[in-house]
C-alpha cells in the first residue's frame, strides 16, 4: 500500500518497531532458556535457580544421550516420512472438503457443515474409536499415521472462509467458459489461496510432526514409532531410573533435567526451519484482477 | 426446515445402524474357567519343561535409552526362557501411555497369558478384573506350584498375607518382596551439621528446638528460605513435625491408626496446635512465601546452596546431596536428625517406612485365558526361589553381577561404570530388574552391592530411634474395601481432599484466621468427614479378617 | 371491461406464489448441477463417518458404570448417576465459573491480541524485519508447557525476578502466584505471551490475501494511511475474525488442565481451579471413563449451545456464519 508520509504516520512506524522489539525479547526468551539449558551442566543445572543467560558449566551431555539413541534416528525417519505423506493427504482432503463448502449453490453443504462441526463436540472418546480402528483393520498400520485426522476441522473451517471470500464472478465465467469444478479447484481457486495453503501446510505439518498420541496407542512395532514417542519415552524413563537410582541409593548422573532440554531442542529446531521457507508466500500482492487475464 | 429435519434424520440413523454394526466386536475368546488342557495328574513339572509351551507375557517396558524394544530382547528374559523352556510372546506398552494400552486390549477382548500390571488405570482396578473374569486368584495353586512363595506367606503372615490379599482373601498377584529391610524408615530430616557446629548447638530434638534452630539459620547464616519443602498438606517434612503433636498428614486424606481405631489427622484437635506452630514459623520466614509452588529440584538446590538449612530426604540423598554441598563447601555437612518431638521424652512414631512386601509396582497375574496355569503359577514362584532372586536381582554372572572375596554378589564394571555415562538402573535394565518391579525377592545382597556411606549409616540410627516401638504400634491405616464401598468413600472423600489442602495453606499463611478453627472443623462435619471415618474403620476391620 | 379482467388476471398471476418444489425435486436439480461437487464431497463425508460419528455410539458410556472388558453393551446401565455425582459436587458453581472467567479473560484480551499483532505487521514496511519478527514470536508455542510453567513459576515467584524489578523500583512484590486474585491475569496474560506470534499467522494469511488493486484505487481517492487502513485492510480480513470469533466462543466453557495444573495451588484454588483440573484431582482416584465422559458431555453440550447462539447472531448482523 502506498501512501503519504506524515508526521502521526512516523511515529506510528517507531512506536510500532519499539514494540516488536520488545515484543521479540521476551518471545526469545524461552527458546533462549531451553537452548542453554540444554548445553548446561545436569548437577549445576538442577540446583540453580534464577535468571538463565548463558549455560551453566559448558557440556554435551544431554545431547549425547539422546543422539546416541539409534531409536532417536529412526524416530527422525519415521515422522519425516508420516510428515510428508500425512500432510499432503491433508492439504488434499481439506481443499476438497473447503471447496465443496463453499460453492454458493450446493444442496447439501449446510446439512454437511452442520454434521462436521458436531463431531467437534462429541466424539466416542477413546475406546469406542479405538474398537473402529481395529475394526477397520488399522491396528498396527501404518496409515494409522496418515488417515485419523485427514481432516482437521478447524482447518477446515480455516481454509472455507478463505475460499469463499474468492469472487463468485470468477467461477462464474469460468463455468460458462465450460469448466468443471475439478478445473475451477485447481486453476483458480487453489492458486489463490497459496497463502491459506501455506498456512494449512504449516499447521498440519506442525500437528504431524509433532503427533505421537496414535502411534502409542495403535503401533505395536517399536520400529515404526515417529520422533516424538521415542523422546518422550527416553524423557519419562530417564526421569523414572533416576528416582529409582535415588530409591537403590545409586550416586550415578542425574542427567534427567538436561535431556528435557536436549529433547525439546531435537524435536523443535527443524520444524522452526520450515516456516521462513513457508513465509514468502504470505507475500501481499496477490492481484485478483490479474487472473481474470 | 422440516424437509432438512427429515433427511437429517435420516442419514443420521443410518450412520447409527452402521455404528451399531460396527459396536459389534470379536467376542471373547474364552470364560471364566482357565482350561488347563497340559494337566498331566502323574507328571511332576519342573523347570526346564519338557515339553515348550508359548505365552503372551504383556508388560509396561521402559528402557528406551539402552535400545531395547520390549522385555524379550533383555539378557535377563533370554535366560528365563533358558531356564524355564517357556517361549514368551511379548506384548509392550510403551511408558507414554498411562497405562491405556492395557485398557484398549482388554477392550478389544485381546487377554494376554501373564499380564504384568496392577489394573491401577483399569476402572475399578484389580478387584474388578477379577470379579469380571480377566484374572484368576492364585490361592488354589499356591501350595503345589509356588512352593517358594508359599514358604514366604507362611512366614510373614501380615506383612504380606495380609498386605497384599484382597478383601475376599484372594491373592491375586504376587509382590515384590523386601525381607531384609536394613533400614526401617527410609526417609526423614536433614539438617546442615556444619552449621550447628559453628553456632554450638545441639541437633534439634523439640518443636522448639527446631524453631530456635531455624531462626539462627535465618538470622545468623543467611539463610532465606532456612526449610526447605513445598507447604502442602501432605509434605513430608511437615508430615515429620505433625507426628511429634501425635497426628499423621503424610497424605492427601491423611488417615491412620490409634490403636485399633481410625482417625483422620485434619480432623483432630490438636491439629488446630500443629497448624499455629507452622503459621508462627510462615510469618517469621523460615517457611518461605514461595513454598507452595516449591518443587524438589528447588529445594535441593536451596538445600546445597545454603539458601536453606533443613531439608526432608531419603537416606541416600543424604549421601549425593552431600556430596554435591561439598563441592561448593569443603565443610558443608549433612546430618540426620530424629523425628522432632513436642517435649523431652516423647516418642514420634510416625515415621516412613519401607515395606516388606509391596504390589505398587508391576506385579505378575495370571488371566483366566492361560491355558497353562500350573506351569504359570510355577514361573511366578520362580522369582522367590533362590536362583530367581539371583537372576531378577543381579541378572546374568560375568555380564551384570560377579562373586566378590566374600563371596557376597556385587555388579560388575559394565554396570557401574558405563562408558556412555547412563546411570546404572539403566544399563541393569538390560540384564536384571533390580530392586524396581516385578514378582520375586530382592536379594539380600543387593542392599551391600550399594555403598553405604556414612551420612547413609547416620540416618539409619538418626531416624530409627524409635524404631521398636513404632513395631509394636503400627499406625499405618490398613484397608480392605468392597466396590461398593469404595464408591461411597470416594465420593465423599474428594470434595474434602480439595477443602483440607486450601484450608490448610490458608491457616498456615494467615489468609484464614486460626480463629475460625472451629468454623473449619463443622464444614469437615457438614461434608461428612464422619461417615467417611467409619468406611475406613470398616475397611480397617474387613482388612484383618 | 375486458381490460379490467385482464389486469385483475394479470395481478392475479403475478401474485400467485411460485410453484413449491419438493425435496426430491430439489435433489435432483443439485444432482444435475453439482454431480461433480457430490462426487467430490463423497470422501469428505465418508471421512467423518468412519472416524467421527462411528465411534460416537460410545457416548452411551455416560449412562454405564463403563468397563473396557465388559464392552459397551454389557456394562451396567446407572442412568444419570454420573450427572448426578458431577451436579451435586460441592464445588461445583466454583469450577464452572472458574471455566467461565478464565474464557471470558481469554476472549476480552487474547482474542483480538493476535489480531492487533498481525495489524501491526502488516504495517511495516520491510519485508525483512517482519519475517524476523514473526519467526521469533512463535517460537514460544513450541516450547512445552512443562517448561515453559517452568519458567513462569520462575520469573513469577514471590521471590523471583519480576517482583525482584518491582522491589527495586520500590514498589511492593506481589504474590503472583499465591493470591486467587492474580491468577487469572498472570494465567492469560503469559497465554498472549506464549501463543500471540503463532495465533497471528491465520490473520497474516489473511492479511497478505487482500487485492492490491483495492489499495490502489484507495490511494487515489485521496486515502490516507489510517483512512486505507479502516476502508481496506479491516474489512477484507473481517470474515475471517468473525468465523475466528464463533468458533472461540463454542469454547468458551472449555479449558485445559495442563497448564493449570502447572500454575496452580491450593491457595489459589478459588479462581484457578476449572472443571478440567478438578475432575482430573478426582481422576487420580479412580480410572473412571465414564464420569469423565460423562462431564465432558455436558460441557460439550453447554459449549455447542453457545456456538449456535452466536452463530445465529453473526448470521442475522452480518453475511459471516458457519452456516
Amino acid at each position: 500500500m502506498k501512501y503519504k508520509r506524515t508526521i502521526g504516520s512516523t511515529i506510528f512506524d517507531v512506536t510500532n518497531h519499539t514494540l516488536m522489539f520488545m515484543l521479540m525479547l521476551i518471545t526469545l526468551y524461552p527458546i533462549w532458556y531451553v537452548l542453554v539449558a540444554s548445553f548446561s551442566d545436569s548437577a549445576t543445572l538442577e540446583y540453580y535457580t534464577g535468571l538463565l543467560v548463558t549455560p551453566l558449566g559448558f557440556s554435551t551431555e544431554a545431547y549425547r544421550a539422546v543422539m546416541n539413541n539409534p531409536k532417536v534416528w529412526l524416530g527422525y525417519k519415521n515422522t519425516l516420512i508420516y510428515v510428508t505423506t500425512g500432510t499432503a493427504v491433508n492439504i488434499m482432503m481439506t481443499s476438497i472438503g473447503a471447496y465443496v463448502l463453499s460453492r454458493r449453490k450446493f444442496f447439501w453443504k449446510n446439512i454437511i457443515m452442520k454434521g462436521i462441526i458436531v463431531t467437534m463436540y462429541f466424539g466416542g472418546g477413546l475406546i469406542p474409536t479405538y474398537l473402529v480402528m481395529r475394526n477397520i483393520g488399522l491396528y498396527n498400520n501404518l496409515w494409522v499415521m496418515i488417515l485419523p485426522g485427514a481432516i482437521g476441522t478447524w482447518n477446515l473451517i480455516i481454509m472455507r472462509t478463505s475460499f469463499m471470500s474468492i469472487p463468485y464472478e470468477l467461477e462464474e465465467s469460468a463455468k460458462l467458459d465450460g469448466a468443471s469444478d475439478w478445473t475451477i479447484l485447481f486453476k483458480i481457486v487453489l492458486p489463490l489461496s497459496l497463502p491459506v495453503i501455506a498456512v494449512m501446510i504449516l499447521y498440519y505439518g506442525v500437528g504431524r510432526w509433532n503427533g505421537w498420541f496414535n502411534a502409542m496407542i495403535y503401533l505395536r512395532d517399536e520400529r515404526k514409532y515417529p520422533l516424538q514417542l521415542i523422546l518422550k519415552s527416553i524423557l519419562i524413563e530417564n526421569q523414572t531410573a533416576a528416582m529409582a537410582a535415588e530409591e537403590a541409593g545409586i550416586e550415578k548422573n542425574k542427567v534427567a533435567e538436561t535431556i528435557k532440554y536436549a529433547t525439546i531442542m531435537v524435536a523443535t529446531v527443524p520444524i522452526l526451519m520450515v516456516y521462513p521457507f513457508l513465509q514468502k508466500y504470505f507475500v501481499k500482492g496477490v492481484m485478483i484482477g490479474a487472473l481474470k487475464g | 426446515m422440516s424437509k432438512k429435519l427429515k433427511l437429517i434424520s435420516l442419514v443420521l440413523s443410518v450412520a447409527v445402524m452402521i455404528s451399531l454394526l460396527g459396536g459389534c466386536v470379536v467376542p471373547a475368546q474364552n470364560s471364566n474357567q482357565p482350561s488347563d488342557l497340559s494337566s498331566t495328574t502323574d507328571e511332576k513339572l519342573a523347570f526346564p519343561l519338557k515339553e515348550q509351551i508359548t505365552l503372551r507375557y504383556f508388560a509396561t517396558f521402559g528402557a528406551t535409552g539402552t535400545g531395547l524394544n520390549n522385555n524379550g530382547e533383555t539378557e535377563l528374559f533370554k535366560e528365563l526362557e533358558r531356564r524355564t523352556n517357556i517361549k514368551f510372546e511379548h506384548i509392550n506398552a510403551p511408558t507414554a501411555d498411562e497405562g491405556q494400552t492395557l485398557n484398549l486390549m482388554l477392550a478389544a477382548r485381546d487377554v494376554p497369558d501373564i499380564i504384568e500390571d496392577n489394573f491401577g488405570k483399569y476402572p475399578g482396578g484389580i478387584n474388578k478384573a477379577k470379579a469380571e473374569g480377566i484374572i484368576i486368584a492364585l490361592n488354589d495353586y499356591l501350595e503345589e506350584y509356588a512352593p517358594n512363595f508359599n514358604k514366604l506367606l507362611k512366614e510373614y503372615p501380615e506383612d504380606i498375607g495380609k498386605e497384599i490379599s484382597t478383601v475376599n482373601g484372594e491373592y491375586l498377584n504376587l509382590p515384590y518382596v523386601n525381607t531384609d529391610l536394613q533400614v526401617l524408615t527410609i526417609r526423614g530430616l536433614s539438617v546442615r551439621g556444619d552449621w550447628l557446629d559453628e553456632l554450638g548447638m545441639d541437633a534439634p530434638v523439640t518443636i522448639d528446638d527446631w524453631y530456635k534452630m531455624l531462626t539462627a539459620f535465618k538470622e545468623q547464616k543467611g539463610a532465606e528460605r532456612p526449610l526447605a519443602l513445598k507447604l502442602e498438606i501432605q509434605s513430608g517434612f511437615l508430615g515429620c513435625i505433625s507426628g511429634a503433636y501425635g497426628i499423621f498428614t503424610r497424605n492427601k486424606a491423611p488417615f491412620y491408626l490409634d490403636g485399633d481405631t481410625i482417625k483422620f489427622g485434619p480432623y483432630e484437635a490438636v491439629y488446630k496446635d500443629y497448624l499455629q506452630t507452622l503459621h508462627k514459623w510462615y510469618s517469621e520466614g523460615l517457611i518461605s512465601k514461595d513454598s507452595p509452588m516449591s518443587t524438589v529440584a528447588q529445594q535441593e538446590a536451596d538445600f546445597v546452596n545454603g539458601k536453606s538449612g533443613a531439608i526432608e530426604v531419603s537416606a541416600v540423598a543424604n549421601t549425593r546431596l552431600s556430596l554435591q554441598g561439598k563441592e561448593l563447601k569443603p565443610t558443608f555437612q549433612m546430618r540426620p536428625v530424629p523425628y522432632p518431638v513436642l517435649k523431652e521424652g516423647d516418642k514420634n512414631l510416625f515415621l516412613y517406612t519401607g515395606k516388606i512386601s509391596s504390589l505398587s509396582g508391576k506385579c505378575l497375574c495370571i488371566s483366566s485365558t492361560n491355558k497353562h496355569v500350573k506351569e504359570s503359577v510355577m514361573f511366578l514362584d520362580y522369582g522367590y526361589t533362590p536362583e530367581g532372586s539371583v537372576l531378577y536381582s543381579f541378572g546374568i554372572e560375568g555380564e551384570s553381577y560377579q562373586k566378590n572375596a566374600d563371596g557376597k554378589l556385587e555388579f560388575t564394571d559394565k554396570v557401574v561404570n558405563d562408558p556412555d555415562d547412563r546411570p546404572y538402573t539403566e544399563v541393569l535394565m538390560k540384564y536384571a530388574r533390580g530392586s524396581s518391579w516385578g514378582s520375586y525377592t530382592l536379594h539380600p545382597d543387593f542392599g551391600a552391592a550399594m555403598s553405604l556411606s556414612e551420612e547413609q549409616r547416620e540416618s539409619n540410627r538418626a531416624w530409627n530411634i524409635h524404631a521398636e516401638d513404632y513395631i509394636k504400634n503400627k499406625n499405618s491405616a490398613k484397608n480392605k474395601m468392597t466396590d461398593d464401598q469404595n464408591a461411597q468413600y470416594t465420593d465423599i472423600i474428594t470434595p474434602i481432599r480439595t477443602y483440607i489442602a486450601e484450608m490448610f495453606l490458608k491457616f498456615v499463611s494467615g489468609q484464614e484466621p486460626l480463629s475460625n478453627f472451629d468454623q473449619y472443623i463443622q464444614k469437615l462435619k457438614d461434608m461428612r468427614i464422619e461417615e467417611a471415618i467409619l468406611l475406613r474403620q470398616l475397611g480397617y476391620y474387613q482388612y484383618l479378617q | 371491461m375486458n381490460n379490467n379482467t385482464s389486469q385483475v388476471m394479470t395481478t392475479k398471476a403475478e401474485k400467485l406464489p411460485a410453484k413449491k418444489t419438493t425435496v426430491w425435486q430439489e435433489i435432483r436439480k443439485d444432482f444435475v448441477l453439482n454431480k461433480v461437487l457430490i462426487l467430490m464431497a463423497i470422501p469428505v463425508v465418508l471421512y467423518y463417518i468412519i472416524f467421527d460419528y462411528l465411534p460416537m455410539f460410545g457416548i452411551v458410556i455416560v449412562f454405564k458404570d463403563y468397563s473396557p472388558f465388559m464392552g459397551i453393551t454389557n456394562s451396567k446401565w446407572i442412568g444419570l448417576r454420573n450427572f448426578q455425582r458431577f451436579f451435586s459436587d460441592i464445588y461445583l458453581f466454583r469450577i464452572v465459573r472458574n471455566t467461565f472467567m478464565i474464557n471470558l479473560y481469554q476472549l476480552i484480551f487474547g482474542f483480538p491480541a493476535p489480531i492487533i499483532l498481525a495489524l501491526l505487521l502488516n504495517e511495516i514496511r520491510s519485508s525483512k524485519f517482519k519475517r524476523i519478527v514473526q519467526t521469533i514470536t512463535y517460537m514460544p508455542h513450541f516450547i512445552s508447557m512443562v517448561v515453559l510453567c517452568g519458567i513462569i513459576a520462575n520469573f513469577f515467584a514471590y521471590g523471583g525476578l519480576i517482583n525482584d524489578i518491582l522491589s527495586i523500583l520500590s514498589i511492593e512484590r506481589v504474590p503472583f502466584l499465591l493470591d486467587p486474585k492474580y491468577f487469572r491475569s498472570v494465567y492469560v496474560g503469559t497465554g498472549i505471551w506464549a501463543g500471540v506470534g503463532w495465533s497471528s499467522i491465520i490473520y497474516m494469511s489473511a492479511l497478505s490475501r487482500v487485492d492490491q488493486a483495492l489499495y490502489e484505487a484507495a490511494e487515489i481517492d485521496g486515502a490516507g494511511r489510517w483512512r486505507q487502513f479502516i476502508s481496506v485492510t479491516l474489512p477484507g480480513i473481517m470474515p475471517m475474525i468473525v468465523i475466528m470469533l464463533i468458533l472461540r466462543i463454542g469454547k468458551m466453557m472449555a479449558e485445559g488442565s495442563q497448564k493449570i495444573i502447572l500454575l496452580y495451588n491450593p491457595l489459589t484454588y478459588e479462581t484457578a481451579d476449572v472443571i478440567s483440573s478438578y475432575v482430573y484431582r478426582r481422576g487420580m482416584q479412580e480410572a473412571n471413563f465414564s464420569y469423565s465422559a460423562a462431564v465432558g458431555l455436558t460441557n460439550s453440550l453447554v459449549n455447542v449451545s453457545l456456538l449456535v447462539l452466536a452463530n445465529t447472531v453473526s448470521r442475522k448482523v452480518n453475511e459471516t456464519s458457519l452456516w
